[in-house]
């Protein structure tokens, strides 16, 4: 089901266009992930969804309702939309205890105090903070606010959560126990939540979906396993993947007539692909993840000829640096291996893993 | 591409009358849209159409007019006191000469301020010098103080022969007169107005040194800056905004300034425009003294358009809110103990010393007579003598006294409560329209009050509100209309401080509570208010010591039931019983200090966020 | 579509909040609840002719039926230029019990302002008003206009020194600007003519209020103007020879401008021009120019000082302080009470007078006089002139600018 739809939603600020004609569909149970660097677009569509911003045009829709028509410049106040949002910065207020900051929500709706404070009780024992329920947020680490800041959240029970970068305030260690903290209450809660982040990796991690935002528009939403090997852009191919896809520009003509195949050459030398470019002459982008090409040392078919420039073990893992004229490659490679600075080897490339873009509109060529 | 645009233009305009209808509706029940109409309106009322008054009547005939010029009809429009003022035989000494030491002044007092307050500030933020708590106090002191303290011990120290009396403290000692320019005019009008206004410096300065985060500078001097180098390229340019702002309200204030400058200026006949002013006020040229408060306003607002120009609008919060609180101290080694004494010395002798004097006067049946015999407490509690002041009573025993001292405080407690709440409302304003039309037009015309003589002010508002108007009652003659002048006064600096404290707050603290359901009052009530509380009472209380003082201001509007402190001050100075008037103003400041202290234990006001850091 | 929206959004506001402005009154602070001391005042309806038939100002009556129906107004407001109108409340209210006097105690200019913008608001707080004439604007503006009408009972008229008779209001007192010395510096007058002042051996030792801030002073100044050919004929006297004008077009504005060529002291007040003359053990005291009440503060303050009483062409001008009753005024028979009060009733003793039977002061009556002061009638005083100094006062505030 469609909890979330948004259509055409165009918004501007100071005579800039900030979204463009975004359309997204978000299906209740998702696990969605706005991604992009900032300027993107990302944190400003979410608080369009949120309420907090209003779009100059196009719809938004939460189960089936409209509450937002830019068209029609008729808005539903956020806290009418059934959904809650944690703050980048978690907002909490400093004035209130954890206590308190959690159980604002629930004055407002006019709960009974008991209630209300069952209901707050249980949510900060969800999150592991019932013991600092008494303390201020000032009192607090930076990974116990963001959990009260959680709670604050959840404890209206809201059927979409929002999440605006939450983890970027915590340090390495806190952000991967967060993480999985974030996954589990996904499914105990039983929520969709939209998460906006400018780190692919708990993109990757986190979501059942991710929509990849650039300048103001859309440019993929698909499951993260996609995304990472069928990037339908250059820039998501580029933007996706630690340590990063290898990019390389090349060139591609028609091979021999009416067999479909096409050559590519490039630095990694002549390649030869099946139906996937349209006849004639033109520029390229190749792209290949680290981990999809094989170094040998000795030279076989089709394989390129490098030379070494770095080393550099990572433990259960080693990247390895190769220049060949002017062109730099990046190869991963499972456990720990050793080769001679600056001796010959020859790189291997499955050409099915091998991405293709156009070299002008940067669109994905190969299918 | 351009199908798609075409796809969303054409929705669009069949909606028009309902896109409208819409953007009315959002419009009425948006508490933002609302405030802020009704804050426009509030200023356009009681700060727009005073200076249009004053405007229009500059541009007028007047009844007094008649007897000079012939054809002149009261009433009618003419340029006829402006060209007299800007060119003819009497503007020189009528606007030329008096704007250019009111500009002269200004300068030089916002110069020695800064140097003033800027050193202090940094000892007092910076350094590892002693006595720090003791030392800030004492510079708020001279705020709390009437200006023409300060003018008046410069002249028992200073004067020479030239206004008679017995003699200054330095001829005295060292039997040599001072030299004119010393004892009067310019030097001693700019040192005097200069002890007064270092605070606005002081306290602006202090808060921004005090949270610019260490380790910026600290990562200059790694990279090898030395200590001058740090403070010229790091911390200045961090400063920066903070000066701007206490420079415009110090130059502002020092251009407006009347005391000081009457009563040191005279002598030499040293006229400032505000001198000017009040005398073409005396002399009944009223259309001459509001063309004279109109250039004074003209002036103020280009210097401040200029230098915003020339600095470029920087907000000082950028660097405010890291919780960075690891401090490293300079430390002035061998120089700590000397520095510190010098620096209580100075300060103890311009805050306490006047403050000293202030007591010791009234006092004291003869001035300068240090003799046990010449102290009583007359002027205190003393039933009626026929020898001393036509047998007036003491301050103490006098019947208006408490009702005096209620009204003042009662104008005072509600102006500055209601100005300090308005002010943050338009400082919420500011902040969450920012880059608006409406931000902008309350920014600025929030800051105009400054700008307007008390005297013009009190006189439009004598007229617009001596009769039912739009849905006022008459107003005149009752205390809603002192209290109400005295919140328009004070809120150019009442809103500079709510939008500075509002700048402090981040935007996501109110969406948390809206997100969570609560309406936008009760968003106010429950999270703005009492986060802003600190700014609050500490604007609350430099509005109040502010209201405390003001008389100019009120002269005009009070009758005898709302008579207040000051103008009993006015009634015994008048009378030339000073005194009485000492007593008086004793009583003012120990009200001031004891509001200061309340504020400071119960409300945790902090004046240095009142200011607006 | 921006700029466009933001205009769009502004007329709403105010659109709306026009809508809204009786909400905007109730939370406005305008509206936080004060005691409100006016009354209504019911007197505006009337129409000015009826209400001055009624008023009967050209009517002596005795003190005795005023009393009677003042008591049914119960209260008289009165504007004074003088504080000592706390001292004339207490014993009016003594004198006749049920009758509250409400005293506001302003400067004469503050009084004029107010006055006018009040009656051009449709206001009659006021019933009596006790002031100087500021240059002829009293005189000539607010009592031409009809804003102040001449109470003059028969019986206090025909007690009031020559002179005096043909006022603009009831004249009370008056006191008068005039030469100050330091009384242990010089055992008498060292000057005896204004043009003493001019000369060289006074320069910087003129202390004065600054005439652009007293307007008593200017009137002095005005009046000299006025009484040019006595300035003219005291130069001859003083220097055997006729004046010779620079650029002047006479007398008086001659003396003006050799007075501020003489480098005068200029100060805010007449209580640092008598600190300045009076205060003991100076050196070298200088000169002083000011009211003559000062004197005053010689008892007062210890002040070693006198004034001079014979300087040629005359001594200066009579600063007289009129009563009036304002128009419209609602409390007429009150405010008739009080007047008479002030102005010492019929035979000169009622304690209303006596605030201002003080050095310095002498009653424009010749029934009353103080001892240790010449009597009004042997003053050399130019008469006050308000038709003249309304007339000249803006010319010569504009030379005495040109000049400076």
């Amino acid at each position: 089901m469609n909890l979330i739809e948004l259509k055409q939603i165009n918004k501007q600020f100071a005579g800039q266009p900030i979204l463009k004609n975004i359309d997204l569909v978000v299906e209740e149970g998702d696990f969605m992930t706005f991604l992009g660097p900032s300027g993107c677009g990302k944190t400003t569509t979410l608080r369009v969804i949120a309420g907090l911003e209003n779009p100059e045009g196009g719809i938004v829709r939460i189960g089936g309702t409209t509450v937002a028509d830019g068209d029609k410049l008729q808005f539903v106040p956020p806290a009418k939309r059934g959904l809650n949002l944690v703050f980048q910065n978690y907002a909490l207020w400093p004035h209130m205890t954890v206590m308190e900051n959690v159980a604002f929500g629930l004055q407002m709706k006019k709960l009974p105090k008991p209630e209300i404070r069952a209901k707050v009780e249980a949510t900060l024992g969800k999150l592991h903070i019932l013991d600092y329920k008494d303390r201020y947020p000032s009192e607090l680490s930076g990974g116990q606010q963001q959990r009260v800041a959680i709670a604050r959240a959840i404890v209206t029970e809201p059927r979409i959560l929002l999440l605006d970068e939450p983890l970027s305030n915590l340090d390495a260690k806190l952000r991967v126990e967060m993480r999985s903290e974030l996954k589990r209450l996904h499914r105990e809660l039983n929520t969709t939540v939209i998460y906006v982040t400018h780190d692919q990796s708990e993109a990757l991690t986190l979501s059942t979906k991710v929509a990849v935002f650039s300048e103001g528009s859309l440019l993929q939403v698909d499951t993260p396993r996609n995304l990472y090997r069928r990037p339908r852009h250059v820039k998501i191919a580029d933007f996706i993947g630690n340590p990063k896809i290898n990019l390389l520009s090349a060139s591609y003509s028609q091979e021999n007539e009416g067999t479909g195949s096409t050559r590519i050459d490039s630095p990694l030398g002549s390649i030869s692909l099946q139906d996937l470019i349209p006849p004639g002459k033109g520029k390229v982008t190749l792209a290949v993840r680290p981990e999809d090409m094989t170094i040998s040392h000795e030279p076989t078919a089709q394989a390129a000829p490098f030379q070494i420039y770095a080393v550099l073990p990572a433990g259960s893992e080693t990247l390895i640096q190769l220049q060949s004229g002017d062109t730099g490659l990046l190869v991963k490679e499972i456990g720990e291996q050793d080769y001679v600075l600056d001796s010959t080897v020859w790189l291997n490339i499955d050409p099915r893993k091998l991405l293709v873009y156009d070299g002008e509109s940067g669109e994905l060529l190969s299918l | 591409m351009s199908v798609s645009q075409e796809g969303t233009r054409s929705p669009r305009s069949s909606y028009r009358w309902q896109r409208l209808f819409n953007r009315l509706k959002g419009y009425a029940v948006s508490p933002l849209y609302l405030i802020t109409g009704v804050s426009l309106l509030f200023l356009a009322y009681t700060v727009l159409l005073p200076l249009w008054e004053i405007l229009k009547q500059s541009l007028q005939w007047t009844a007094s007019d008649a007897r000079r010029v012939e054809g002149a009809v009261s009433g009618e429009f003419t340029l006829h006191h402006w060209i007299r003022v800007v060119s003819s035989e009497i503007s020189q000494s009528l606007l030329y000469e008096p704007l250019l030491n009111s500009v002269n002044i200004s300068i030089w007092v916002s110069a020695l301020s800064m140097i003033i307050g800027g050193v202090l500030a940094w000892l007092t933020t910076k350094t590892n010098l002693p006595f720090k708590k003791t030392l800030v106090f004492l510079a708020i002191i001279p705020y709390m103080l009437p200006s023409w303290i300060t003018s008046f011990a410069w002249i028992s120290v200073f004067k020479n022969d030239r206004i008679g009396g017995s003699q200054g403290i330095v001829q005295m000692l060292f039997g040599i007169q001072p030299p004119d320019w010393v004892s009067y005019g310019f030097l001693p009008i700019v040192i005097c107005l200069s002890l007064n206004y270092f605070t606005f410096f002081f306290l602006l300065i202090s808060v921004t040194l005090g949270s610019i985060n260490t380790s910026l500078e600290e990562t200059a001097s790694l990279l090898g800056a030395s200590r001058f180098t740090v403070l010229r390229k790091v911390t200045f340019p961090l400063v920066m905004p903070a000066i701007l702002s206490a420079f415009i309200l110090t130059f502002s204030k020092a251009l407006g300034s009347f005391g000081v400058p009457a009563f040191l200026g005279l002598p030499i006949k040293y006229y400032t425009i505000a001198t000017m002013l009040h005398g073409s006020m005396q002399n009944r040229m009223v259309s001459e003294s509001y063309i004279l408060s109109l250039i004074l306003l003209l002036v103020c607002a280009s210097t401040i358009y200029m230098n915003q120009r020339m600095i470029g609008r920087r907000k000082s919060y950028a660097t405010v809110g890291g919780k960075d609180s690891r401090k490293v101290l300079f430390d002035l080694g061998r120089w700590k103990w000397p520095v510190a004494i010098a620096v209580l010395c100075f300060m103890v002798g311009i805050a306490i010393v006047p403050m000293l004097i202030l007591v010791l006067q009234s006092f004291m049946l003869a001035e300068g007579d240090f003799s046990w015999s010449n102290f009583t407490l007359h002027f205190w509690t003393g039933q009626s003598n026929p020898r001393i002041a036509s047998g007036e009573v003491g301050v103490l025993v006098n019947n208006s006294i408490g009702q005096a001292l209620g009204n003042s405080l009662h104008i005072a407690l509600v102006a500055s409560a209601v100005a300090s709440v308005v002010g943050l409302l338009f400082g919420y304003i500011i902040v969450k329209r920012r880059n608006s039309l409406s931000s902008r037009l309350i920014e600025q015309v929030s800051f105009l009050p400054y700008l307007i003589p008390g005297i013009a002010l009190s006189a439009i508002y004598l007229s617009m509100f001596a009769k039912p108007t739009m849905f006022l009652p008459a107003l005149y003659g009752t205390m809603t209309l002192i209290i109400l002048i005295s919140i328009v006064n004070e809120l150019p600096f009442a809103t500079r401080s709510g939008a500075s404290t509002m700048y402090q707050i981040g935007g996501e603290l109110e969406e948390a509570a809206q997100m969570q359901g609560a309406s936008w009052f009760k968003r106010f009530i429950r999270i703005l208010l009492p986060l802003c509380h600190k700014g609050l009472f500490g604007s609350f209380l430099l509005l109040f010591i502010s209201v405390m003082k003001e008389l100019d201001l009120i002269i005009l509007l009070v009758t005898p039931q709302t008579g207040t402190l000051t103008t009993l001050i006015y009634k015994y100075a008048e009378q030339g019983f000073q005194q009485y008037a000492n007593a008086i103003m004793v009583i003012i400041v120990a009200i001031i200090l004891v509001m200061y202290f309340l504020a400071s234990k119960l409300g945790k006001a902090d004046l240095t966020k009142g200011i607006g850091g | 579509m921006n700029k466009n929206s933001r205009w769009t959004s502004l007329v709403c506001t105010l659109a709306i909040s026009l809508a809204l402005t009786a909400c905007g009154a109730a939370s406005s602070p305008s509206a936080t609840n004060s005691t409100a001391s006016q009354e209504p005042s019911n007197s505006s309806a009337a129409p000015a002719s009826s209400w001055l038939e009624q008023a009967e100002l050209d009517k002596t009556e005795t003190t005795a039926e005023l009393y009677e129906k003042a008591k049914q107004e119960g209260k008289v407001t009165v504007y004074s230029q003088s504080s000592r109108i706390k001292d004339v409340k207490a014993s009016f209210e003594a004198e006749y019990p049920g009758i509250e006097v409400e005293a506001y105690d302003m400067s004469t200019n503050e009084m004029i302002e107010k006055i006018t913008r009040e009656q051009e608001a449709g206001l009659y707080n006021v019933d009596v008003v006790f002031i100087k004439d500021a240059g002829g604007t009293v005189s000539e503006e607010l009592v031409t206009s009809g804003a102040l009408h001449a109470y003059m009972p028969e019986d206090i008229v025909s007690k009031l020194a020559p002179g005096f008779e043909d006022s603009p209001g009831l004249p009370f007192y008056f006191s008068t600007r005039t030469i100050f010395y330091n009384t242990e510096a010089y055992s008498e007058a060292p000057v005896n003519n204004w043009w003493d002042l001019t000369d060289e051996k006074w320069k910087g030792k003129v202390v004065i209020d600054d005439p652009m801030l007293s307007a008593d002073t200017m009137d002095l100044l005005v009046t000299m103007v006025a009484g040019s050919e006595d300035m003219a004929a005291a130069y001859k006297e003083k220097y055997g020879e006729e004046i010779v004008l620079n650029d002047t077009e006479n007398a008086g504005y001659e003396f003006i401008k050799r007075l501020l060529a003489n480098d005068p002291v200029f100060v805010q007040s007449s209580d640092d021009v008598v600190t300045a003359v009076g205060t003991a053990g100076q050196q070298n005291p200088p000169l002083g120019v000011t009211t003559s009440s000062k004197s005053r503060n010689i008892i007062d303050k210890g002040f070693k000082m006198q004034f001079v009483y014979d300087t040629a062409p005359k001594m200066s001008v009579a600063g007289t302080s009129y009563l009036y009753m304002a128009d419209q005024a609602s409390h007429t028979y009150a405010a008739k009470l009080l007047i008479r009060w002030m102005a010492g009733e019929s035979d000169g003793t009622a304690e209303g007078f006596r605030p201002y039977n003080v050095l310095g002061s002498w009653s424009t009556r010749t029934d009353i006089k103080l001892t240790e002061q010449r009597p009004t009638s042997e003053l050399n005083l130019w008469p006050y002139d308000g038709k003249f100094l309304y007339q000249n006062t803006q010319k010569v505030i504009d030379f005495i600018l040109a000049n400076k």
